[in-house]
């Protein structure tokens, strides 16, 4: 497993780079996606290294889970148009930090993966991915759909989001029922190695000049 | 965003798995669906955008051509005016006041009178101007008629020669149509006389009923498109831009040396932006 564990730090570390590489010539919100991306590298490094010296890297997962939501959430806040969207957007990060705080007090320990937080997560994805398309039918823009990073990225949010919540599901009942859940992990890791090779394409093709939706309003 | 989860491996298969297993795989179809129904949609919306923004700039770009005529016909009239009520009113004291001086020696006499014939010349001259500046004598004598004349002026300065031909009954065309006909007529007339070097000029007029043709040819010195400078160019692209205003077609065709044929084909069909029936007027 540590062979598909690296392959997959050092897809975010090239991301990370195209990304910072990029950097001047992103739009606001794949800005924010590159940070992200940066911090998704740094975090998941550090899991790697507490898991190896304390053998559970649940801590940090728990943390992460909600910086990693706050921050796809500020991608979706520069995304997506409309004051009352974006302040339940802002909403949703301070629901989830209590979320988070209630989930580690009643439900999953700092040591046990958190799972509630992270279907939570993808659920809200979802919602927002939705939103973004919605959005994108009232205002096309002018460029050819499949050149637009806005939509490869939104599109990659709504399969990954609903992947990993089935993901999540199957897994919880294959180990309920005690069955094989080797296929699962792999289709997890071939989802995720998928989910960022889409996020660091969109990185790359992205341009602030040609951005699908309206940025005048942020 | 990692989900690498380490689960335990145990029992194998359960019959529970195949409904899992195809109701995922429904969902996964219906995600795709989703997904195909939001590129056609999207597309479409593109599609609808783009003519509706082609329309508008259409619109806007008529709008814009419209108002800048305008101003161009509120601005020949103000100077017909000056010319017709002012200049030649002047010219026209100046000349009297010459006829009355008395006394004079034989050889002023003679300047005075070689000065009053000049300056005769002068108020004919700017009278002809005012009159094809001002859009008044389009609308008491029409378009077939004020181009006669026009040409029967140039003609009659030895510049050019000319021909000019009515085929068909004379009809109205709109007051406003045969403006901007005139004015095509006048750029046309223009850009013979200053640039093409042209010795003879052959008018048409065909009344052809619901089609009327107008024709200019010169026989001089031609062009190629590719070559033109900025102001011949800037002149044929206004009869273009004129011509579709009215919802005519401006045919311009020209090789060196085998001068230039304008030729404007106004279906009286077609709805345009100035037809003939709209009541308000240039200035």
């Amino acid at each position: 497993m540590d062979a598909e564990y690296y392959l997959y730090l050092l897809l975010l570390f090239l991301i990370s780079l195209a990304g910072v590489m990029r950097y001047k010539k992103l739009s606001p919100a794949f800005k924010t996606l590159t940070i992200l991306i940066i911090a998704t590298f740094v975090s998941e490094t550090i899991k790697k290294i507490i898991g190896k010296i304390f053998h559970n890297s649940m801590p940090v997962a728990h943390l992460w889970a909600i910086g990693e939501y706050a921050f796809f959430s500020l991608v979706y806040y520069r995304l997506l148009s409309g004051t009352r969207t974006k302040k339940l957007i802002i909403a949703s990060v301070f629901f989830m930090i209590l979320l988070e705080i209630v989930n580690i007090a009643f439900f999953e320990s700092l040591l046990q993966f958190p799972a509630i937080l992270l279907n939570v997560s993808q659920f809200i994805y979802v919602l927002y991915s939705l939103l973004l398309f919605r959005q994108m039918l009232i205002q096309p823009a002018e460029e050819s759909l499949f050149k637009q990073s806005i939509f490869w990225f939104n599109l990659d949010m709504l399969l990954f989001s609903t992947a990993m919540f089935l993901n999540f599901a199957l897994t919880s009942y294959f180990i309920k029922n005690k069955l094989d859940a080797t296929m699962l992990i792999y289709f997890s890791i071939i989802v995720n190695m998928l989910f960022y090779t889409v996020i660091g394409i969109s990185i790359l093709i992205d341009n602030k000049k040609y951005d699908a939706v309206d940025f005048c309003s942020k | 965003m990692t989900r690498l989860i380490f689960a335990v491996n145990s029992n194998p298969g359960s019959d529970e798995l195949y409904v899992i297993f195809f109701s995922a795989t429904a969902f996964f179809v219906f995600l795709a669906s989703f997904i195909v129904y939001f590129i056609v949609l999207y597309q479409k919306k593109q599609r609808q955008n783009q003519t509706e923004r082609d329309a508008m700039q259409a619109a806007f770009r008529q709008g814009f051509l419209k108002a800048r005529l305008e101003i161009q016909e509120q601005t020949f009239a103000h100077v017909s005016r000056e010319i017709h009520d002012n200049i030649t009113q002047v010219l026209s004291f100046v000349k009297l006041n010459l006829a009355m001086i008395g006394e004079v020696k034989n050889e002023q006499l003679t300047k005075i009178n070689e000065n009053r014939e000049l300056i005769a010349q002068v108020i004919t001259d700017l009278r002809d101007l005012s009159k094809s500046l001002s859009f008044e004598s389009i609308t008491k004598s029409g378009l077939a008629k004020t181009i006669e004349a026009e040409t029967g002026r140039i003609t009659k300065s030895g510049l050019v020669s000319s021909t000019f031909a009515i085929q068909g009954d004379i009809y109205p065309l709109g007051e406003q149509r045969e403006l901007v006909l005139f004015r095509i007529f006048q750029e046309a007339l223009n850009n013979a006389l200053k640039h093409a070097d042209a010795k003879h000029l052959t008018i048409t007029l065909q009344y052809i009923p619901e089609l009327f043709i107008f024709t200019f040819m010169d026989n001089g010195l031609g062009f190629s498109r590719e070559n033109l400078d900025d102001l011949v160019g800037a002149g044929l692209r206004n009869i273009e831009n004129r011509a579709s205003l009215i919802g005519a077609v401006a045919a311009i065709e020209s090789t060196p040396g085998n001068g230039c044929s304008i030729k404007i084909s106004l279906n009286l069909l077609q709805n345009s932006l100035y037809d003939g029936t709209h009541q308000d007027r240039f200035s």
